[in-house]
């Protein structure tokens, strides 16, 4: 039986992931948020000043999340290899160079084209060995998440060939998969609720998850094109669904991040990624932070969001090869 | 945590703080890219239709609601437009289309709005405010309205909206036979001010439905003089659908008007107005930045002309790269070094 992996613990690749976790945390929460939300502040001295401080520390944090996640991804692959998927771990690869090709020369329709292919093809990769994974415990809630990714590679793939008409004669236009990946979005964080979240919920769990669905709330009705602008800016999220759906997929996600984070549930770190990446990813690093994530998922195979099918951690926590190798990434923590 | 991994995350942790005062990109992004094939001879500027537009690639351009500057419309109704653009080397043409399902092109009485769409580019390097650019980040503004391309068939005042209109008296004037005055009656143009003043709002003699405007924030938007305007227009209303073409050489003398050169990138935004829905100044959906580049196949050479926006390429391929690799190389290096000993001691336990 393949166990949870000790993702809250010491090792070096824990702590990478972890650091690789609140880096890209900083750089959503600060930098995509709070930084943006400036063009509605009063431009005094002191709001500058404190802004423009903002600004340097979450710039610091893309960067060191742009490299922390190519290390990661690298790191993916190569264990990938090592489990013989080596499909899986060519894809990370040629995504690792497409990032660092993209640095020195900005991608044009075309390349972009090829990015967004050969991310629709990992994404049904993954989502085949997700499948395979539910065999294992791995909730099924994560393929609307990996859904949400794919949609949002076939918009502009689709766009490329079609334009805004229908996408070789089917009848389906580009917009429909911006559209269907929004809705996939929603529905996994209501999904992963089940499976993660509900279990633990208690009632302060509930009332602490009810805050940021109570200030996304209020902003909407007080001011529904700033918080739709900030929405956008932020997460990708253009609030074009039934209003409602937003603060109870925000409650949704809240309290089961919570309950992951109490019962040390190794999902934590790959729904704190995908939250960080947002539903439109804006720059290159934004796509990695969502491969990794479910990569985690599917090499880690978190189990069911039950407490009795959580083994305690062992000496051999994270052992990724069936018990052959890589034992260095086996120890307990420190 | 050891001290190893200690190590590995401090040296990750410096070097993003170098890279990030270096400004050395490490990530990248695709935004929205609006690409100019290069067409041979003339633009086809009044047919839609030709072959040209058809092949140029098209983008779409969400929009939103203006909501920084009051008054504020929460609701703003066109969400989005779809641009081409085409370049023969020596002129640009840029055709947007949009949703609308009426076509608001009076605004003879109080109550009626046009409808309208308007380019942006900025005339400082780098991106200034999206909306109306900012202090010491000036905008260059092409903004068509539909009332002006009305007016081009046929110059509309009070009698369009009022017909059974009459007049006792015009001052100074002699009305002709139907009892209507006209600018043209006027024994002494002075008695319009505004049309004396070059307000180019009064002028019935204009001959381009767009106008060529410069902004350096809000409440800044300031037209230019009438022997500067020189963007070309022709908008379209069909079966709900604007379709509105904007065009001008590529390069011009004016310090007020953005310059293009072939192989540059440019940023370019758009904004829209809907007048049934009373959108109209600072009621508007706006678009952000997205880049405009121009195919670098045949351009004619650019008159010598104050610097303009743009991204010089060879920068791009030349230090940035350089850096760019000699920092990724000490990051591969020093981090596989790090993990190669970790897994190494680890293996001699």
């Amino acid at each position: 039986m393949r166990l949870a992996p000790n993702l809250f613990g010491a090792s070096t690749s824990a702590r990478v992931i972890q650091v690789l976790s609140l880096a890209a945390l900083i750089d959503w929460l600060i930098g995509r948020t709070l930084t943006r939300s400036a063009i509605f502040m009063p431009k005094s001295p002191v709001v500058l000043w404190t802004y423009q401080g903002l600004t340097a520390v979450s710039q610091v944090a893309l960067t060191a999340t742009s490299l922390l996640a190519v290390m990661v991804l690298g790191w993916l692959a190569w264990t990938l290899r090592r489990r013989a998927a080596g499909l899986l771990s060519l894809t990370f690869i040629a995504l690792i160079g497409a990032s660092v090709l993209f640095i020195v020369r900005a991608p044009t329709a075309e390349s972009g084209l090829v990015l967004h292919l050969l991310m629709i093809g990992l994404w049904v990769v993954i989502g085949r060995a997700l499948v395979g994974s539910s065999k294992r415990g791995v909730p099924l809630a994560w393929l609307p998440v990996l859904g949400s990714l794919l949609a949002a590679s076939l918009f502009p793939a689709a766009a490329f060939f079609a334009g805004e008409g229908p996408v070789f004669g089917s009848g389906i236009r580009p917009l429909f998969f911006f559209r269907l990946s929004e809705i996939l979005a929603l529905a996994g964080g209501f999904a992963l609720w089940l499976s993660y979240g509900r279990a633990g919920l208690t009632r302060p769990i509930a009332l602490l998850g009810a805050i940021p669905a109570l200030a996304f709330l209020g902003a909407y009705l007080a001011q529904p094109s700033m918080t739709g602008i900030l929405s956008i800016w932020s997460t990708g999220f253009t609030l074009s669904l039934p209003w409602p759906l937003y603060p109870i997929a925000i409650w949704c996600l809240a309290t089961t991040l919570r309950v992951s984070w109490k019962r040390r549930d190794p999902a934590f770190w790959p729904m704190l990624l995908l939250l960080s990446g947002g539903l439109a990813p804006q720059w290159s690093t934004h796509v990695l932070l969502g491969v990794i994530a479910l990569g985690l998922v599917v090499l880690a195979m978190p189990l069911a969001g039950h407490p009795a099918a959580v083994p305690a951690p062992q000496a051999h926590a994270w052992d990724l090869t069936g018990g052959q190798g890589l034992a260095e990434f086996t120890r307990s923590p420190r | 945590m050891s001290i190893r991994t200690r190590l590995l995350l401090a040296s990750i942790l410096g070097l993003a703080i170098l890279l990030t005062n270096l400004n050395i990109p490490t990530v990248s992004s695709q935004g929205l890219l609006l690409e100019a094939p290069f067409v041979a001879g003339e633009l086809p500027l009044d047919d839609f239709e030709a072959e040209p537009w058809q092949s140029a690639p098209p983008v779409e351009v969400p929009l939103s609601a203006q909501a920084v500057a009051k008054p504020i419309l929460p609701e703003t109704r066109v969400r989005s437009l779809t641009a081409r653009a085409l370049h023969n080397g020596t002129r640009l043409a840029v055709l947007v289309e949009w949703q609308d399902e009426s076509q608001d092109d009076q605004v003879v009485g109080q109550q009626s709005f046009r409808d309208a769409v308007a380019l942006q580019f900025p005339l400082v390097e780098g991106q200034p405010f999206f909306c109306m650019g900012q202090q010491g980040g000036n905008v260059n503004i092409w903004h068509w309205k539909a009332d002006w391309e009305a007016d081009l068939i046929a110059f509309q005042d009070l009698e369009a909206l009022y017909p059974g209109m009459h007049v006792d008296q015009f001052p100074f004037a002699t009305a002709n036979e139907s009892g209507v005055v006209g600018p043209e009656e006027y024994t002494d143009t002075s008695f319009l001010p505004a049309l004396a003043a070059g307000n180019l709002l009064a002028d019935p003699a204009r001959t381009s439905s767009v106008e060529d405007l410069v902004a350096g924030g809000f409440g800044s938007l300031t037209a230019q003089p009438g022997a500067s305007q020189n963007v070309a227009g022709r908008g379209v209303w069909e079966e709900g659908r604007w379709r509105v073409v904007f065009s001008r050489d590529l390069s011009s003398p004016e310090a007020d008007d953005v310059t293009f050169q072939a192989g540059n990138v440019y940023p370019i935004a758009f904004a829209a107005w809907d007048g049934a829905n009373g959108e109209r100044d600072g009621t508007k959906s706006t678009s952000q930045w997205i880049s405009l580049t121009l195919d670098p196949s045949q351009q004619a050479p650019a008159p010598q002309t104050a610097p303009q926006a743009g991204i010089n390429e060879g920068l791009l391929f030349v230090a940035i790269p350089v850096l760019a690799t000699v920092g990724l190389f000490l990051l591969l290096t020093f981090g596989g070094t790090v993990l190669a000993v970790i897994v190494s001691r680890r293996r001699g336990r």
